[in-house]
């Protein structure tokens, strides 16, 4: 594998989904990769650092930050308290990376394996 | 299995006989399919000889053309990766409108393709609403495109839930895993018609189904062929000219009417509008967005990414 994947997003795309929409481990993650997964909106997670032995699947990407709360609250992944405050989930992460085709940042949603 | 070809009349009359031994049979469209008896009965007039996975041509119908198609694209896949409270994007339906009675001169206007068209630029993990997934479906649609049953199954597997079970008569709707379940596709496919729905009442439509456009008169529809040009979305002018349009699915335009027209029905011309206008701008910006990654190498919409 080219040594440029192993330390960038592409590489733990590239790594978490084979294609086949199965979850797979991923290990190994650098932590500086890690930290890039960021809390956006409302929606946060308990773990703002990705484990390294995190089983991870890209859920989707979205141009929009909304458009990805809106895509989590449609599947029931986020909660909500009775006082309408969103409850943390500690397995949604959230990488803000750049579209070289679009030229626009995307947010890539990224779900833990044992979530489901 | 072994695969017979039928006429309309023989597959009639092998329900009949299956019907009469009292053994289970799936009943599809234009297909019947008997597990004990080891047999799938095709309607000749549907079946077309077709690649399957090791590459060997076989007759199918245009649903098993579009499952091989979808097989060989995401080989071992087992689930698209939704979660079950997305089951309710499944209730979105095709945009629908028809309003007051009108004659005079007017343009039918149709997407060419329009569900492959759509789909094409998508994917079968599409994320609802207006995300980018990973399983591009343009090999999938480039297979079909050239067989419009095949090509338009496609929407129907990617929201089949159940197939029909018949013994003796009693038909019975059965549960069945279907690998290529998405209801966040069926919903994307349906959200842009609705947008271009949109557009088209935007520009004086005065009909709608799903996608076809009748308008009275050809400056506004001129607009509306700007509007789909812009958007690269290939269309035709079906018919024009003397527009008599009676009520929902009973017109004429042209040369071309409808079953219920010719028919002379008078049925009662009630409104229908289930267009939904609130976010077109947002879906037709998206649909913008899937066309450019689509025309990009890579094809795939979260690809070719890097940190901020």
């Amino acid at each position: 594998m080219p040594e440029e994947f192993e330390t960038t997003p592409e590489w733990i795309r590239r790594t978490a989904d084979d294609g086949t929409g199965e979850l797979d481990s991923v290990s190994g993650i650098e932590a500086d990769i890690a930290a890039q997964f960021e809390i956006i909106g409302t929606v946060v997670t308990d773990e703002v650092d990705l484990p390294v032995d995190a089983g991870i699947r890209l859920n989707g990407s979205f141009t929009n930050p909304e458009d990805a709360i809106e895509y989590l609250e449609g599947g029931g992944m986020i909660a909500y308290d009775r006082d309408g405050s969103p409850i943390s989930l500690p397995w949604v992460y959230f990488l803000k990376t750049f579209n070289d085709i679009l030229q626009e940042p995307v947010w890539q949603v990224y779900v833990r394996d044992h979530s489901d | 299995m072994h695969t017979e070809l039928m006429t309309e009349s023989e597959l009639k009359a092998l329900v009949e006989e299956l019907s009469r031994r009292g053994v289970w049979y799936t009943l599809g469209l234009s297909v019947v399919t008997c597990k004990a008896l080891n047999v799938r009965a095709i309607d000749v007039n549907v079946a077309k000889t077709w690649p399957n996975l090791a590459g060997d041509r076989e007759p199918m119908s245009p649903g098993q053309a579009a499952k091989t198609e979808l097989a060989r694209a995401f080989p071992g896949l087992r689930r698209v990766g939704w979660r079950r409270d997305h089951v309710k994007l499944f209730d979105w339906r095709s945009p629908l409108y028809f309003d007051v009675p009108y004659q005079g001169a007017g343009v039918y206007v149709d997407l060419k393709a329009a569900y492959c068209q759509i789909y094409r630029n998508l994917w079968l993990d599409t994320p609802f609403p207006r995300g980018f997934g990973t399983l591009s479906l343009s090999p999938v649609a480039d297979s079909l495109q050239d067989w419009k049953a095949a090509r338009n199954a496609v929407m129907g597997i990617v929201r089949s839930r159940t197939i029909t079970g018949c013994r003796s008569g009693k038909r019975q709707e059965i549960s069945v895993t279907n690998h290529f379940l998405s209801p966040g596709l069926w919903a994307t496919v349906q959200a842009i018609l609705h947008a271009v729905a949109t557009t088209a009442l935007e520009h004086g439509a005065i009909y709608i189904n799903t996608d076809g456009y009748m308008f009275p008169d050809y400056e506004k529809a001129l607009g509306f062929l700007d509007f789909l040009n812009d958007l690269n979305l290939k269309h035709e002018i079906r018919d024009s000219g003397v527009i008599d349009l009676r009520g929902w699915n009973n017109y004429q335009i042209g040369r071309t009417s409808t079953a219920l027209y010719r028919m002379g029905r008078s049925l009662p011309n009630e409104k229908i509008n289930n267009v939904k206008t609130g976010d077109a701008g947002r879906w037709l910006q998206y649909l913008r967005r899937t066309h450019t990654l689509a025309m990009a190498p890579a094809g795939n919409g979260a690809g070719a990414t890097k940190p901020e």
